[in-house]
C-alpha cells in the first residue's frame, strides 16, 4: 500500500479539523502517484479532486480491507501503528509553518528515504516531495 | 472596488464601542439573541445563578439593557452555571481539568462569549504555547458581517484611541488586496508601548502579505517575535495561501486586548471565516499571546513595554490535549511542566498527543529528569 499524506514543517497535518494547505499541482501529482490506478481517498478530501472523481475512490474507512489498497491519500487517520501496511510513503512538504493539532505520527526509522525533489506549486513558493520505503524487517 | 472604512468621528470612545452605529445594532441583536437562548433555564438554574450574584463571586449576567454599561468598564462576561473562576489577577481559570480550548466548559456556555465583550479577563494563562482556541474555535462574525464581506472585498482599521492604540482591523481579503510589491521600511512607526532594543517587532494586525497595509499606524502594534513570528505567521500564511489558491475570499478581524490602559496589547484575538464554502476550509477563532519566549526568562511591563528579567508562570493545565513535549533534535520528551520542556525554544518543540508507549514507539526517549 502506498500512503499520501502532506505536512507543513513540524510535521502538523490538520488545524481545528481542516487541511492546513491545498496546492493545485500536488493534488495533480498525487493523481501521478496513483498511476493508473484510482487513487483511494477519505470523503474528507472528495472536495480536493472536484472536476476530477472519476480519477479516485473515496472510502469511509482506509484501514479496513476493501479500502487498504493501491494509493491512498490520508489527510484525517493517524499512520501510527499502521507501518506494517504501508509499503511506500510520499510526503510532500508545504515548507510552511501552519497551525495545527494533528500530527503525522509515523515511525519513519522503519523507512528508508528513497527519493526527494522539489517543485514549484501553484501558490506555494517550493513544495518537497519524499518518498519512503519500508525497510526489510 | 476595494473599500477601506475609518470612522474617525468614533476614535475617542473605548475599543468596544468603536464601530459604526449599524454594526452596534447587529451585534446587540446577537447579544439579544445570544441571551434570549439562555430564557429557557430552569428554575434551579436561577436560583442558582441569584446565589452566586449574591455570594458576590464575580459572574454577573446582564440584560441587554446593561449590557453597554459592562461593556465601557472592559469587565463584562456573561457566564452562569460555569466551573470557570477567577483569580485575584481577574485571570479566568478553567476548573473543569477538561480542556483549554476555551474559557468555559461547555458549548452551551461558550454562546454566551462574544467578541464586543471579548477582554483580557476572558483569556486562559498563558498555557506554554503561543495561542488557544476561544468560542470552541468558532468566529464571532455576524451573518450581516458575512453577507457583507461576500458582496465586496475590503479592508477596515479602527481609528486610535485617546491613548494612541489600535483597535481591531477586519477585511474581507481578496487576491486584489493582496501585495504586488516588495515591502518597505516602517522602522520610524512607533506603536504604543514600543521600547528601542527590547527586541519587540512592529506587528501587523492585518499581515502587509494578506492586505498590502505596511506603514499604516492603525495595523501596528508593538509585539514580541513570539506574537508575531510564532504565533500569528503561521495563521497568516494558512490564510494567505489559501486566498491565492483558490482564488476565493476569507473574513478576518485581528483584535488587540489590551488590559485597561496598558500601552502593549496582552496579545490578539485572531478570527478568519471562508466564504466560499461558508466556513468549510478556514475556520478558526485563537487567541495568540504576547509574550516573550519562555525559554528567554524575560517579562514584560504591559504598561510601559518595558521588558524585565523574570519567569513566565505557564498553566500547565490548559495544555489541552498535549501530553508530551518532544525536542525536534533530541527526540527526548518531557512532560509540560518539566523545565526541560519550558526551556526549550518554540521552533524545537513537537506537541506530542499520546501515551508512554506511543511516544516510545514514534522513536523518543523520555527526559532522565521528569522521567515521564
Amino acid at each position: 500500500m502506498k500512503v499520501i499524506v502532506c505536512v507543513e514543517d513540524r510535521g502538523g497535518m490538520l488545524f481545528n479539523g481542516r487541511r492546513l494547505s491545498r496546492d493545485r499541482l500536488v493534488t495533480l501529482d498525487m493523481l501521478v502517484e496513483a498511476g493508473r490506478e484510482r487513487l483511494t481517498i477519505e470523503p474528507f478530501s472528495a472536495k480536493l479532486f472536484r472536476g476530477n472523481m472519476t480519477s479516485v475512490h473515496p472510502v469511509e474507512n482506509l484501514w479496513e480491507e476493501e479500502g487498504c489498497r493501491g494509493t491512498c491519500l490520508v489527510e484525517t487517520s493517524s499512520l501510527k501503528g499502521k507501518e506494517d501496511q504501508i509499503d511506500t510513503l510520499v510526503i510532500y512538504r508545504w515548507n510552511k509553518c501552519y497551525p495545527f493539532d494533528m500530527a503525522l505520527r509515523i515511525d519513519l526509522d522503519r523507512y528508508q528515504l528513497e527519493e526527494t525533489c522539489e517543485f514549484p506549486g501553484y501558490s506555494h513558493e517550493k513544495i518537497t516531495k519524499e518518498t519512503y520505503r519500508r525497510k526489510e524487517a | 472596488m476595494n473599500r477601506v472604512w475609518d470612522n474617525e468621528k468614533t476614535g475617542n470612545l473605548p475599543m468596544d464601542l468603536r464601530r459604526p452605529e449599524r454594526e452596534r445594532q447587529i451585534r446587540k441583536q446577537t447579544v439579544k439573541h445570544a441571551i434570549r437562548k439562555r430564557s429557557g433555564l430552569s428554575a434551579l438554574a436561577l436560583v442558582i445563578l441569584l446565589s452566586m450574584l449574591l455570594s458576590g463571586c464575580g459572574f454577573v449576567y446582564v440584560d441587554d439593557s446593561r449590557q453597554e454599561e459592562s461593556t465601557a468598564q472592559g469587565g463584562l462576561t456573561v457566564v452562569e452555571g460555569s466551573s470557570a473562576e477567577q483569580n485575584s489577577d481577574g485571570k479566568k481559570q478553567d476548573t473543569t481539568g477538561a480542556s483549554g480550548d476555551n474559557v468555559d466548559a461547555s458549548g452551551d456556555e461558550a454562546a454566551y462569549l462574544s467578541w464586543e465583550t471579548f477582554c483580557w479577563a476572558d483569556v486562559p494563562a498563558f498555557p506554554g504555547r503561543p495561542y488557544l482556541y476561544i468560542n470552541e474555535g468558532v468566529p464571532f462574525f455576524t451573518e450581516e458581517e458575512i453577507e457583507d464581506a461576500e458582496n465586496e472585498y475590503y479592508e477596515y482599521y479602527s481609528p486610535l484611541d485617546e491613548l494612541g492604540r489600535c483597535g481591531y482591523a477586519m477585511a474581507s481579503i481578496d487576491t486584489a488586496l493582496m501585495p504586488t510589491e516588495e515591502r518597505g521600511d516602517i522602522y520610524w512607526i512607533h506603536p504604543t508601548g514600543w521600547q528601542k532594543e527590547s527586541g519587540y517587532e512592529r506587528s501587523h494586525l492585518i499581515a502587509f502579505q494578506l492586505c498590502g497595509e505596511n506603514d499604516n499606524e492603525k495595523n501596528l502594534i508593538t509585539g514580541t517575535h513570539y506574537l508575531n513570528g510564532i504565533g500569528m505567521l503561521p495563521f497568516e500564511e494558512m490564510v494567505g495561501d489559501y486566498v491565492r489558491e483558490t482564488d476565493t475570499r476569507v473574513l478576518y478581524r485581528v483584535t488587540p486586548i489590551f488590559e485597561e490602559e496598558e500601552m502593549v496589547a496582552r496579545g490578539v484575538l485572531m478570527e478568519a471565516y471562508s466564504l466560499a464554502d461558508g466556513g468549510e476550509d478556514i475556520c478558526f477563532c485563537v487567541f495568540v499571546y504576547n509574550v516573550v519566549e519562555p525559554s528567554e526568562g524575560k517579562l514584560i511591563d504591559y504598561s510601559t513595554g518595558k521588558v524585565y528579567e523574570g519567569q513566565l508562570e505557564i498553566d500547565t493545565t490548559a495544555q489541552e490535549a498535549v501530553t508530551y513535549i518532544v525536542n525536534r533534535n533530541s527526540h527526548i520528551f518531557h512532560y509540560p511542566d518539566c523545565d526541560g520542556a519550558q526551556s526549550m525554544s518554540e521552533k524545537n518543540k513537537i506537541y506530542f498527543e499520546g501515551t508512554r508507549e506511543e511516544a516510545l514507539k514514534a522513536g523518543y526517549t523520555p527526559c532522565p529528569n521528569c522521567q515521564p
